[in-house]
């Protein structure tokens, strides 16, 4: 209920203003404050009321909170572990720490959520964070995850696959023209290596029954993919071989909008790793312990540019880091591929040449890692994650 | 000697402040510009309790400010300690009771003062149980009781 307090008031220069009584306090007003508050805080308080369950719920209040979640990027740490016959993903994150500018310090990660199953097999990854969704599978069950809300969805099977001659590769993509996310699968002819179909699947919050899984024609086909998928504006892109086998590499794109293939050429060199650089495609080169970065600056002429050739320090090396992606700011970003108590990521800086690194605290004191911690816990990064509380 | 501003709180209290004061809220700061404050602002949604604190927050933060640019070249070695004491300063300036904090928030976001709104909003609502919540903003409770456990059912984790 609004009440007018100053009708009577017309002196010029008077703010003419309605009191919100307390029973009310204005809607938009509400809508500003819950934005304040991090994903965990709005879960809990969707139980608050029906008003503000509506209000966290809501399309515009999910695009606002996205819009500030990316302009604070996180790290997502995915453990692969297996604990009393128990397969299990734990999610950790901890906060961008490209504030930072010592040249050591560190970050404290918070538990998200662990999936596990009891059946044999790790869990792949097939996708990093996508605007805050993974996709992940274990044996022949695929799944699209997010950490923040915990919520974890099946990807419905396919009863023409016949897992034990066919191969299946999966790409979590976000399409903006629709706003909606898709998974682009890959499957190999029985009993070979080689793509020869290609799927998409679009999530919805209702989801149809029937052939969930629709066809998409390209003229790509007969490649095994060689490289993770990188996704940017809504295009992924991944590396394949083709025919003649040795060394013919292309870069495949499909875009998920159009639903389209494309082939670009690569420079010539065989990347270790695709990512995201500053918004443009590039390619990390690993030979010994030097490295190149190149960068697809036009995708439709399919020019690349080299940056100088980098090289990590022995000490570094021997700890064997992992490319694991890029920052908003164009650093590199290298982390160790397995866990332990003292972990750092390191933070390459193209431009000055220098290294930083940064310690993640907090996992090994987090009781749900602690105690199913015993054997080695392979770990994988993803840079630009972020906090996404739309539900399915 | 800097232009005053007046303030007219709702029990029809005057208040004089520095304009550089007042500049820190954007709804008087536009009026500023719009050249509409002589005679003063009356703020009928204000009290005068809630008034003297928003106006303590905005002559803190524009002091804090102007020490902040007077130390600019000393930031590395004191630019974090003030950030520091006035984060301290803050904690302490919130430490009121609940109606008062409420009126702060309503304040601050009538006045358009968004550090005041932040920090004010926080401090309401950080560790409050679901009941508290709905204290703190006289919401009455419109969930059936089997709608709420489901809800909360649905969404037990983040409980834990």
């Amino acid at each position: 209920m609004k009440t007018k307090e100053m009708e009577e008031s017309n002196n010029e220069g008077v703010i003419t203003t309605f009191r919100h009584s307390l029973d009310s306090i204005p809607l938009d007003l509400i809508g500003d404050i819950l934005l304040k508050f991090p994903a965990k805080s709005l879960v809990e308080f969707t139980c608050v009321s029906n008003t503000w369950y509506s209000i966290i719920r809501s399309q515009m209040f999910i695009k606002t909170f996205m819009s500030m979640s990316i302009s604070r990027p996180r790290i997502l740490l995915t453990f692969k572990r297996n604990h009393n016959g128990e397969n299990e993903l734990l999610f950790f994150s901890s906060p961008d720490t490209s504030q930072v500018s010592n040249d050591s310090s560190s970050v404290v990660s918070r538990h998200e959520m662990t999936i596990s199953r009891t059946s044999l097999g790790d869990y792949i990854i097939h996708s990093p964070s996508v605007r805050g969704f993974l996709c992940c599978s274990h044996q022949h069950q695929y799944m699209v995850c997010n950490p923040t809300t915990r919520q974890v969805i099946n990807l419905p099977e396919d009863h023409r696959f016949d897992h034990g001659t066919m191969k299946c590769y999966m790409h979590l993509g976000y399409d903006p023209s629709s706003d909606k996310y898709k998974v682009l699968r890959m499957v190999t002819q029985p009993g070979s290596n080689l793509v020869s179909e290609h799927s998409v699947y679009t999530l919805e919050r209702q989801q149809c029954s029937y052939s969930p899984w629709r066809r998409v024609e390209g003229d790509i086909s007969n490649y095994i993919p060689s490289s993770n998928g990188v996704c940017i504006n809504g295009v992924v892109y991944y590396e394949a071989r083709i025919k003649p086998w040795i060394s013919s590499v292309v870069l495949v794109t499909f875009d998920f909008g159009s639903e389209r293939f494309c082939q670009i050429k690569t420079p010539g060199e065989k990347f270790t790793c695709l990512a995201n650089y500053k918004g443009k495609l590039a390619g990390l080169s690993l030979l010994g312990n030097s490295f190149n970065l190149w960068v697809l600056d036009d995708v439709k002429e399919q020019t690349w540019s080299k940056t100088d050739t980098f090289v990590l320090s022995h000490t570094l090396w021997n700890i064997q880091l992992k490319f694991s992606g890029t920052t908003d700011a164009g650093e590199l970003v290298f982390a160790p591929s397995s866990f332990s108590d003292d972990f750092h990521v390191f933070y390459f800086d193209i431009k000055e040449k220098t290294m930083r690194r940064v310690k993640l605290e907090g996992v090994t004191n987090d009781e749900e890692f602690r105690c199913r911690r015993k054997h080695l816990c392979y770990v994988s990064i993803s840079c630009d994650h972020v906090e996404n509380i739309y539900m399915y | 000697m800097s232009k005053k501003i007046i303030f007219e709180s709702s029990e029809g209290e005057s208040f004089e402040v520095d304009e550089a004061v007042a500049l820190e809220c954007q709804t008087i700061k536009n009026m500023i510009e719009d050249d509409c404050t002589d005679g003063g602002i009356p703020l009928a949604n204000v009290n005068s309790a809630t008034l003297t604190k928003v106006i303590d927050y905005c002559k803190k933060h524009v002091e804090a400010a102007a020490a902040a640019e007077a130390n600019a070249g000393d930031k590395d070695i004191y630019g974090a300690n003030k950030d520091i004491e006035l984060k301290t300063w803050d904690e302490e300036f919130v430490k009121v009771d609940q109606p008062l904090l409420f009126d702060l928030m309503l304040a601050a976001n009538f006045l358009i003062i968004p550090g005041l709104l932040d920090l004010t909003c926080k401090t309401m609502m950080r560790g409050k149980t679901v009941l508290q919540i709905r204290e703190i903003f006289h919401i009455k409770k419109d969930y059936t009781d089997a709608e709420e456990a489901e809800v909360r059912k649905e969404n037990a984790w983040a409980f834990e």
